[in-house]
């Protein structure tokens, strides 16, 4: 008995419970609560339940629709053989080089994809995006000059970048322990106290529209580095906002990216949670419980300005937040110009500090 | 052509760093009992000060300097003789136990003192430092520089010889030898220089791979984010509970260590003057 009572944990903290002989109940070693052993069955034959029933791989509720036959007959289909991207655009905007792998051979595809229930129109437009992408250019010393003037930086193009944006409440049970220390002297000795608490916090966080990207050929670095969208901006979607722009369709589910999606939301809980302890000297987490309680995924296309340029054989991508003009990339480096920068940096350096050090040891000649 | 550049700056630092470098083997070979900083001497000459200097120091087994400044080096007469002495970091024996004579002779002013230090103390009564100031006095009045010196170290031969000096460590009065060192040389002081060197071209070239290294990050702009922090609704942060459980309190108690004024070095055996070092009854002018 006593050792399948030690298992258990405090329905209200999470603490251990024990087996209190002058209540005749368990109790709890943090919080003093009392329970009988029907309560804690009764809760645990709850909580068992309710996990059964959500399964601890909860899905999560997604919004997708079908486009209607006239939005369909007005929209073209495309698909990359280089990198498998599948595109559409309406029938007015033509689709013939890749935005992901510059391959200039897209062919016509099969349009499959489902219709998004939001879209945030552009915001930029594309002389905006190459003036961003130019200026990013600026102040790189290590960047091969050749890079620069061998890049077709007007080839940009607006894309549609297929999302999830996950709503979900995190349901976090946390304990810490946390310590007060207060140092004082008295007499010939100094005298160390330290209080030491046991802290617990339950408590809820709600998220809205953390954003997934729904392309497989998409780089996550990339979408994640331009983030954040104004989402006050967000329409329902409409096919005219894609009018001179391509779209991508998504090949990510929802649920298969719901554990970028999760993981974000649990980090910023913990981070959030833990942000109510205050006035300790130090505090620790001991154990952290989080349960998602609900959570919906909406489909959306969100604008991004794409280059994708081949330098040396590579294929460079560089993505342009289409609301903010926020950009990812990578640029090349040159070893050449690194080395050259190194020697330059370190002799300069020598000079200086050589100079300092005969004037500090108070010189010789 | 970046290459050429690279190279050309290459060379030009290795050269530099050569040059640097050299004074440091050149100054290894140098003379160590008797040190010229004026040229005074020609290099025979020094070359044969230096090898009576070091045979009576290794035969007395008690080092025997001669010290030659263009200046003072800001120290008064009375420390001119003792700081010299101990800024080049003179003495036969041990490195905390030195026994050792100087003759330091500022060329500029004129002025000349002798110091001995340690065992040497034995012979170098202060007496016999004033017989030795008499005894090159009347080379210096004709700048007889060498015969000065050549009479300085033959006499402290003669005289650690008819003495029957022999090296021995000393136990001072004191708990510390009183520092000594008051102003370095101009040869110490590019010594140090020289030593501090390839410290100063490694932390040069750290800060020069860290500064290309911050370039590169610079032609980064891509990474994943860890956190959804600006996804969070307008309070959306709710407590069901908070509750902070007083657990215990634990003491600890540490002594403060109050100076009684006790330690010190107790007497006994061979009783030293408290800095260990013997002056003569002062320099002179010549």
């Amino acid at each position: 008995m006593a050792d399948q009572v030690s298992n258990y944990k405090c329905p209200n903290c999470g603490g251990p419970l024990r087996f209190d002989p002058a209540t005749q109940k368990l109790k709890c070693e943090y919080c003093d609560s009392l329970f009988t052993q029907e309560e804690v069955d009764q809760f645990y034959r709850k909580d068992e339940e309710a996990a059964a029933a959500e399964g601890t791989d909860q899905k999560w509720e997604t919004d997708t629709g079908e486009w209607s036959e006239e939005e369909a007959a007005h929209m073209r289909a495309y698909s990359c053989p280089s990198c498998g991207a599948s595109l559409i655009a309406d029938e007015n905007t033509a689709v013939t080089v890749c935005p992901y792998c510059n391959n200039p051979t897209v062919v016509a595809g099969q349009f499959v994809t489902k219709k998004p229930q939001f879209v945030l129109p552009f915001k930029l437009d594309k002389d905006k995006a190459v003036e961003i992408l130019n200026n990013f250019y600026k102040g790189k010393p290590l960047l091969p000059k050749a890079f620069t003037s061998q890049n077709h930086i007007q080839e940009i193009k607006g894309v549609y970048v297929p999302f999830w944006l996950y709503n979900g409440v995190m349901d976090c049970h946390m304990t810490f322990n946390a310590q007060n220390v207060r140092q004082f002297s008295h007499g010939d000795e100094i005298i160390t106290e330290t209080d030491h608490y046991q802290l617990v916090r339950n408590g809820t966080v709600t998220f809205s529209g953390v954003p997934a990207d729904a392309s497989s050929k998409m780089p996550d670095e990339y979408m994640d580095a331009i983030e954040p969208f104004d989402y006050s901006q967000l329409k329902d979607f409409d096919t005219m906002y894609l009018a001179g722009y391509m779209a991508d369709s998504y090949d990510v589910d929802a649920e298969q990216d719901r554990e970028r999606g999760e993981a974000r939301m649990k980090a910023s809980a913990v981070k959030s949670i833990t942000a109510t302890v205050t006035g300790f000297s130090a505090v620790s987490p001991i154990s952290t419980q989080i349960t998602k309680l609900d959570g919906a995924a909406a489909y959306a296309f969100l604008p991004v300005w794409l280059l994708s340029t081949q330098w040396n054989g590579e294929t460079y991508l560089f993505a342009v937040n289409g609301q903010s003009g926020k950009i990812a990339g990578d640029l090349p480096s040159d070893k050449g110009l690194a080395i050259a920068w190194f020697l330059r940096i370190t002799f300069a350096m020598f000079v200086v500090v050589s100079i300092v050090l005969y004037f500090i040891g108070g010189g010789f000649l | 052509m970046i290459l050429k550049r690279l190279q050309s700056i290459g060379m030009v630092f290795l050269f530099l760093f050569g040059l640097l470098l050299f004074p440091i083997r050149s100054h290894a070979d140098s003379a160590a009992y008797v040190i010229d900083e004026t040229g005074v001497f020609t290099s025979d000459q020094l070359l044969e000060l230096n090898d009576l200097a070091e045979q009576v120091t290794n035969d007395r087994e008690c080092g025997v300097y001669v010290v030659i400044t263009k200046n003072m080096h800001g120290y008064s007469e009375r420390d001119f003789a003792e700081g010299l002495f101990f800024n080049y970091d003179l003495g036969y024996g041990l490195k905390d136990n030195p026994s050792g004579i100087i003759l330091a002779i500022d060329y500029n002013d004129r002025f000349y003192d002798v110091y001995s230090y340690g065992a040497a103390g034995d012979t170098f009564t202060t007496a016999r430092l004033d017989s030795l100031n008499d005894l090159v006095y009347d080379y210096l009045v004709k700048d007889d520089w060498f015969g000065a010196c050549k009479a300085f170290i033959n006499k402290c031969d003669e005289l650690l010889e008819s003495t029957g000096y022999v090296y021995h460590t000393i136990q001072y009065t004191d708990p510390t030898i009183a520092p000594h060192i008051v102003e370095t040389s101009p040869e110490q002081r590019r010594n140090e220089f020289l030593l501090r060197l390839p410290f100063a071209a490694l932390g040069s070239s750290i800060v020069g791979g860290i500064s290309v290294m911050v370039m590169r990050g610079r032609n980064k702009r891509t990474g994943l984010a860890k956190n959804a922090d600006q996804y969070i609704v307008n309070n959306g942060v709710r407590l069901t509970q908070s509750r902070d459980m007083f657990i215990n309190r634990t003491r600890s108690v540490t002594r403060i260590q109050r100076d009684t004024g006790g330690g010190g070095h107790g007497g006994g055996g061979h009783s030293y003057h408290s800095s260990g070092g013997t002056h003569s009854s002062g320099g002179r002018h010549f």
